[in-house]
């Protein structure tokens, strides 16, 4: 349960993000946005990374902060360190627990996330040594492995190839079967549009927010990325814009 | 043969190599190895600084060393861009340092000997200091080790998982820059950063897990530290240079064969 309510947050007097207000409860929610329209300093809001000036965020009813917990998170896929030999096992593990020494519950909760994500036979190998989409696939299991209630992902499909992405979504669907909240930051949201129950789009400002045959739509579109997108209708009914998609 | 003077240089390199591994491996894992320059020039004017007191308040001038290069840990922790931060300290210091060293014409050999390391000179006060800093951040690394990885991989991750991932930066800068005052007192000021940065970053190109980078590391340095005495006894060199050319002479070597 995330409440945001007249957010508004600058990086040293630039803007990043204004006035935003959305909520949700037990939703699959994306976040998407040209380059710099503030989706990972939402996220990072939400998550009480940053702090803002302005405005209340509210996950689970506590301060942002307290609720981490409670947070399965996958960074946007720079932001790590891949310079030095830590094991693919050593970095699951580190979303099972806060524990300084690993149980053997700890170790299994990590063996079948790497298995949820199809990755199993790189337990023991070094993460610098795996393809940018395995290291993806490798901190999507880190978040799962928390078991958490809500789950953030950032840019989770960035190097992924397609049959891996089909089965990452795959996976976030049975997770929200079992109850796990979810907010997907992506730049090509044809993929999950079925699936997602709402959007949000961004461009500093919330663009418009709601399920996705509310949002998606020229006006809006035009809206948030500054420019004509083109649309394509599917025989469901959707509204898919061609952003930053491969059939496109 | 075996005078006191070269028993004390022998402990002070097995201190050295510990602090190489240590230190200087979580140096290379957070990206951050101009903060051994930068420390150990703050740790000069600390020194400095605490030799032109020394009539006032006589402590050891290694505290003063402590606690300027601690400063430095601490604002590269704070700031955005640690590296900045690290310059201007860095910059800040030697202009420190040169200021006390003029005013204490009659003792600058004491700081000069900060500066090019005294590992045949060092007193057994010294080694018990060393040996001291030595044994804590021993302890602290091994007790906080899954937290300093978890913070060099990905800092807001730790977050996230609720380690005190801010904290945690302080701790580890801090342990890093006492860590490059003990090896500074051994090798001296100039030649700190090759003893601490180049072993662990050879180790670190050629080991296949981080338990391999510790001790190859530690390893690296105690090789180089030995050819240096040995060929100081020998020979008119002073032992941190050949020291520190074999240290980096290893991690050339590596880097050709890993390119
Ligand atoms: N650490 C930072 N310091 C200063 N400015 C920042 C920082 N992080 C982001 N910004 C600025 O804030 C704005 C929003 O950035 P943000 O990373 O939230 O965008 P984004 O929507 O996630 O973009 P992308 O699609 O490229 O990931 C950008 O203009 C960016 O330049
Ligand atoms: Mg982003």
């Amino acid at each position: 349960m995330i409440e945001v309510k007249n957010v508004s947050y600058a990086y040293n007097g630039n803007i990043a993000l204004q006035n935003v207000t959305f909520s949700s409860k037990d939703e699959f929610v994306a976040v998407m946005g040209p380059n710099g329209s503030g989706k990972t300093t939402l996220i990072k809001l939400i998550m009480g990374l940053l702090e803002s000036e302005k405005g209340e965020i509210k996950v689970f009813g506590r301060e942002a902060k307290e609720a981490r917990n409670l947070i399965g998170y996958m960074p946007q896929k720079d932001t790590i360190a891949r310079h030095f030999p830590i094991r693919v096992k050593d970095i699951v593990l580190m979303g099972t627990t806060k524990r300084r020494f690993y149980t053997k519950e700890d170790i299994e909760k990590a063996k079948k996330s790497l298995e949820e994500v199809g990755l199993p036979h790189l337990w023991n190998e070094r993460f610098s040594s795996l393809s940018q989409g395995q290291q993806q696939r490798v901190m999507f299991a880190r978040a799962l492995a928390k078991e958490p209630k809500l789950l953030i992902l950032d840019e989770p499909f960035s190097a992924v190839d397609l049959p891996s992405r089909d089965k990452m979504i795959d996976i976030l669907n049975e997770k929200r079967r079992e109850g796990m909240e979810i907010i997907i930051v992506v730049h090509n949201i044809n993929p999950i549009l079925h699936e997602i129950d709402k959007v949000l789009l961004l461009n500093k400002k919330a663009i418009a927010f709601g399920s996705p045959r509310e949002v998606l739509n020229q006006e809006t579109l035009k809206k948030a990325y500054g420019t004509d997108i083109q649309i394509v209708v599917c025989k469901e009914g959707y509204c898919h814009p061609l952003i930053g998609d491969e059939h496109a | 043969m075996l005078d006191e003077f070269i028993i004390r240089a022998i402990i002070a390199i097995l201190l050295l190599a510990i602090n190489a591994s240590i230190a200087g491996t979580f140096t290379i894992f957070k990206d951050m190895p101009f903060l051994v320059a930068g420390s150990a020039h703050a740790a000069l004017a600390g020194a400095a600084m605490m030799i032109a007191l020394e009539n006032y308040i006589n402590i050891n001038p290694l505290f003063g060393a402590i606690i300027f290069a601690i400063l430095v840990a601490f604002s590269a922790a704070k700031a955005k861009q640690a590296n900045v931060a690290i310059g201007i300290a860095f910059a800040f210091s030697m202009a420190v340092a040169v200021l006390f060293i003029s005013l204490i014409k009659e003792q600058a050999a004491r700081v000069w000997g900060l500066l090019f390391g005294d590992l045949l000179l060092l007193t057994n006060d010294d080694i018990f200091l060393m040996a001291i800093a030595t044994v804590l951040i021993i302890i602290v690394c091994l007790a906080f080790n899954r937290e300093f990885l978890f913070i060099s991989f990905d800092m807001e991750g730790a977050m996230v998982q609720g380690i005190k991932a801010n904290f945690f930066n302080y701790l580890l800068l801090s342990i890093i820059a006492v860590s490059t005052v003990v090896t500074m007192k051994a090798v001296g000021a100039i030649l700190v950063y090759a003893m601490l940065i180049a072993p662990a970053a050879a180790a670190n190109k050629k080991a296949g897990s981080i338990a391999g980078v510790f001790t190859m590391a530690a390893f690296f340095a105690l090789f180089a530290g030995f050819i240096g005495l040995l060929l100081s006894i020998y020979f008119p060199f002073s032992p941190s240079a050949i020291a520190a050319l074999v240290a980096t002479s290893i991690y050339f070597i590596l880097y050709k064969k890993g390119s």
